[in-house]
């Protein structure tokens, strides 16, 4: 239960653009074990799009991915060679992406997709593949499997289409499955739906998940280890319980003030002033010191270093340096 | 199309201290279309002033001078002599003027009367909208130099009649463009939020609707002026179009064909050239701007 | 159930385009002025004479009937005689048309086989010199007039270096002794066909120049098209998508991107058929290849008024059944078209 299936060291992603150096990953550092679910939260362009894609090599050019280590298991994701990388993606490492309609071909149809891929890594050969595919649609609670194999994308609604693209990352039954705000384009209904749907497939099949959205409220629900993302670091880590009720760090603190429902009725929402710097934007000291509210004469000058707080809970602020120090976390 | 952006080639943007990202940085960073833009202008150039230019304008207009037939190329006569004695530099300079004002004729035409009816038709909707697109359909059945080419046998060959027939199969295409922005525009919220405070149909279209078809309108009409030329030129190629004694490249090009059995391969050669390179640039510079304007590839180029 | 709508629907739509083509053909052809009796039988014809055939033409008659009369004519294929050769155009139309068919389908068929995995490869390399190079060529071949490349071809590879013959489409010694029998019409399917192996390789020679020029452009606009829409469909979630569940390159670049870039291509086939149509005119004027388009400058130097009807006539026809083939062809391929969207209630 405690193997560390995926550890992540010093990530670092940057793409050059005509306005400058993009990085959009600074220097992030975390491991995930087997059968957990891990959330990854933080707002549009805080980067934990771009650390899913980098995890499974999948940057688009010319993003450069750097860091000291990516490990899957036993296996030098960093460093491997291509054709390594497409024996471990889908085969051990599944992505489900944000828009399904966007994210299934509109001239195959569903059983085609999925058989593609069955095919790929060999799960299964001739008649089976057909087989397969329809009891995969079927576990995935879609009605009438046999139908929607012949179906085409455009003729299914949303949440069907979100449940065919989870059996397309089941397909060739990977340990890890990476869910980059797999919800956010559904209503909120379906969106239950499916995270119940997730929860049931990960007790079931001993899945480990990393759970990628902007949504607070989901995070809390379902992921029993969370990371806050902000430029491109991570600035709190824990479990829900410290993130929720110990909180440390002051963005993370202004993230959950804001949310509707933290507030009494009748008094406005707090908000956190300012606005998200641009991504080509190189800091001294704390990339959050411009808009903090506990900001100190160091957030300046000196990049603050993780302290921990217990066996899973950190936080890089200079606000507890004098506490607990420590380097990140290994 | 992107343009050919490297990191390595000297970056006029960055010289010229252009604002980063902006349709000018994009354009003057891409060699190629930069080139071709300034060889554009030379043309216009030496079209306008093409009488200045050369020393034999009066060739240029037709004037023939029999002694000096067939010349090859010399410091007098840099492109040579035609079959008349006229000096071929000075008749490829006003040919010049003869293609930009045809192209540019054809496709104003076109953009005017295609606009027009498709922005009608996409605006107002219902049977007027039927009516017109299918009248829009049966025109472009007609493979375009053939339909021109059956007007303008019909008419007699002169530089209107010709730019008038192959009008007549421009309109169509622009038709089905405005049409279809028309429509998309007459969904849009802003149109409806001012018909809902009472404008009336008119003021909607020339202030909204208008407005939102122009930019891909122009750019089509842009990427058109290469093809245009191309057709007029074709079309007085047959002999159909353009009469003596105007300069025209086609015609040169067809009537200077006999003589490059003789070794004389001046005649056709030079005005050929000259249209290779005048469509060339306005493809470059069309698919540029189309690069320019088409906010994907501008993403492309950025990321 | 959705598909044989669609297909009804773009039917109709053809026949109804083909009654507008030839209303307007009609319409353009009684403006000319003359009679065209008397242009057919020559100035010096008798009055009488000319009544007669005037009559016989029908041409007294209300226009509404001899509107009628010209629709029922032409889908009979009978369009009068040439002023020039005197004979039927429908005969002269059985000999031209499958010269130029000839070069036609040879130019689009290269175009398609080179341009299709050239704009591919181009497509998948982007930015690197491959690609760069690539997109030069296709300019240039997408600017190149084509009557002037005609000219510079025959002046290289006949005038210079006495490779290829310079026009026709079979040589006058060949033609006189090993006479190719006349089946499709075709020189080189014919040929072939009964073993005429050395009329073959004459008529294949004759074939290479009028291709070339002809294929240019087609190609050069093939290469163009794929390339761009391959570059906006390698940027779609779905390729990405199929990337992370592991697929290989090679079968994600010509299994499945390759269908979807296809679909917007396939509306530019429509337009080259009719390129071609048009630059085979200049193109057997050049090489004196005995086909349509030859056959209709003809009849403009002679005033040969209802050759050039009816060749406009026909040529519009071949082009509006090209184009509903391409339809029916991308419904086929993309399913939305024919299965339309579904109601997301």
């Amino acid at each position: 239960m405690t193997e560390v299936i995926l550890s992540v060291e010093d990530l670092r992603v940057s793409f050059p653009t005509p306005n400058g150096e993009l990085s959009a990953v600074r220097g992030v550092s975390f491991s995930v074990k087997k059968g957990q679910v891990f959330g990854i939260v933080g707002e549009s362009g805080c980067g934990k799009t771009v650390t899913g894609r980098a995890i499974m090599r999948l940057v688009p050019s010319p993003g450069k991915i750097t860091g000291s280590r990516i490990q899957y298991r036993h296996s030098d994701i960093l460093n491997c060679a291509e054709s390594d990388m497409r024996a471990l993606r889908g085969r051990r490492i599944a992505m489900v992406f944000q828009d399904p309609s966007a994210a299934l071909n509109p001239l195959f149809t569903i059983g085609a997709q999925i058989s593609a891929i069955i095919r790929q890594h060999r799960i299964a050969t001739g008649k089976a593949v057909r087989l397969r595919a329809i009891d995969l649609l079927a576990e995935l609670e879609l009605p009438s499997p046999t139908e929607i194999f012949d179906s085409y994308p455009h003729q299914l609604s949303g949440g069907m289409q979100q449940r065919v693209m989870l059996s397309m990352a089941l397909a060739a039954e990977p340990d890890l499955i990476i869910a980059d705000e797999a919800t956010t384009a559904l209503d909120v209904t379906i969106q239950a739906q499916i995270l119940e749907l997730l929860s049931k497939l990960q007790r079931e099949r001993g899945l480990t998940l990393i759970f990628i959205t902007h949504d607070l409220g989901l995070v809390a629900e379902i992921c029993d280890h969370i990371a806050v993302l902000y430029m491109g670091k991570i600035v709190e880590e824990g479990n829900p319980n410290s993130i929720f009720h110990s909180t440390r760090h002051p963005y993370t603190k202004g993230l959950l003030a804001a949310l509707p429902g933290s507030q009494t009725l009748g008094k406005s929402l707090k908000v956190i002033p300012g606005s998200v710097p641009s991504s080509t934007t190189q800091f001294t000291g704390c990339s959050f010191a411009n808009r903090c509210e506990s900001v100190i004469a160091d957030c300046h000058m000196v990049e603050p270093a993780d302290v921990l707080f217990s066996a899973d809970h950190r936080v890089a602020c200079h606000l507890y340096s004098d506490q607990l120090v420590t380097g990140p976390i290994r | 199309m992107t343009g050919l952006l490297t990191e390595n080639v000297p970056n006029l943007s960055r010289i010229l201290g252009v604002k980063r990202g902006s349709a000018s940085w994009y354009f003057l960073g891409d060699p190629l279309a930069l080139i071709a833009f300034v060889v554009l202008l030379l043309i216009v150039l030496l079209a306008i002033f093409a009488p200045l230019i050369t020393p034999y304008a009066d060739q240029g207009l037709g004037a023939t001078s029999i002694i000096d037939k067939l010349l090859p190329p010399s410091v007098e006569h840099p492109f040579g002599t035609d079959e008349l004695g006229r000096d071929i530099l000075a008749r490829v300079l006003f040919g010049a003027r003869t293609a930009l004002i045809a192209g540019l004729s054809i496709v104003f035409v076109g953009v005017f009367i295609g606009t027009t009816l498709g922005a009608t038709a996409g605006y107002i909707g219902g049977w007027v909208d039927e009516v017109i697109m299918r009248i829009t359909d049966v025109f472009l059945a007609f493979p375009p130099l053939l339909l021109a080419m059956t007007v303008a046998v019909v008419l007699h060959p002169s530089l209107e009649n010709s730019i008038l027939a192959i009008s007549i199969t421009w309109w169509p295409w622009y038709a089905r463009l405005a049409r279809g922005q028309a429509v998309s525009v007459r969904e849009r919220a802003y149109v409806k939020a001012a018909r809902g405070i009472g404008v009336n149909h008119p003021t909607v279209i020339v202030r909204h609707v208008m407005p939102n078809i122009l930019t891909p309108i122009s750019v089509q009409a842009m990427l058109d002026l290469g093809a245009a030329i191309l057709t007029v030129t074709a079309l007085s190629f047959i002999g159909l179009g353009v009469p003596q004694p105007i300069a025209d490249w086609g015609a040169m090009i067809s009537e200077g064909r006999i003589y490059v059995q003789t070794g004389r391969w001046w005649v056709p050669t030079f005005p050929g050239i000259a249209l290779f390179i005048t469509i060339m640039a306005f493809n470059l510079v069309g698919d540029a701007i189309q690069a320019v304007t088409n906010p994907q590839t501008r993403r492309m180029n950025s990321e | 159930m959705g598909g044989v709508r669609y297909i009804l629907r773009r039917v109709s739509l053809a026949v109804f385009v083909i009654l507008g083509v030839l209303l307007i053909t009609f319409a353009v052809s009684r403006i000319i002025p003359g009679d065209p009796a008397r242009l057919y039988l020559g100035a010096r014809a008798s009055q009488q004479a000319v009544e007669q055939i005037r009559n016989e033409l029908g041409l007294n008659d209300p226009l509404p009937k001899q509107f009628l009369r010209y629709v029922v004519d032409s889908t009979q294929g009978n369009f009068g005689y040439s002023f020039r050769t005197k004979r039927l155009i429908l005969d002269d139309l059985k000999k031209r048309l499958p010269a130029t068919m000839e070069l036609v389908v040879l130019a689009l068929v290269f175009s398609v086989l080179v341009g299709v995995p050239v704009g591919v490869l181009a497509a998948a390399h982007f930015g690197s010199s491959l690609d760069r190079f690539v997109r030069v060529i296709s300019v240039l071949g997408v600017s190149m007039p084509a009557f002037w490349l005609a000219l510079l071809l025959q002046l290289m590879f006949f005038l210079w270096l006495d490779l290829l013959p310079l026009g026709g489409r079979l040589g006058q010694t060949i033609s006189l002794l090993h006479p190719i029998e006349t089946i499709t019409g075709f020189y080189l399917i014919d040929a072939a066909i009964t073993g005429n192996w050395i009329a073959w390789r004459d008529a294949a020679w004759h074939a290479i120049l009028p291709t070339a020029v002809l294929a240019t452009f087609p190609i050069s606009l093939v290469i163009r098209m794929i390339r761009a829409s391959m570059l906006e469909v390698l940027s779609e979630t779905y390729v990405t998508a199929a990337r992370a569940a592991g697929l290989g390159e090679g079968e994600i670049l010509f299994k499945l991107t390759l269908k979807n870039a296809v679909v917007p291509t396939l509306t530019i086939l429509g337009l080259i058929f009719a390129f071609s149509i048009t630059g085979a005119v200049l193109i057997e004027t050049i090489f004196k290849w005995p086909g349509l388009g030859s056959y209709m400058l003809e009849a403009v130097l002679n005033d040969d008024v209802p050759v050039l009807f009816a060749v406009t006539l026909v040529v519009t026809l071949i082009y509006i059944a090209v184009n509903l083939v391409v339809d029916l062809v991308q419904a086929s391929l993309d399913p939305r078209i024919r299965i339309g969207q579904r109601d997301n209630t």
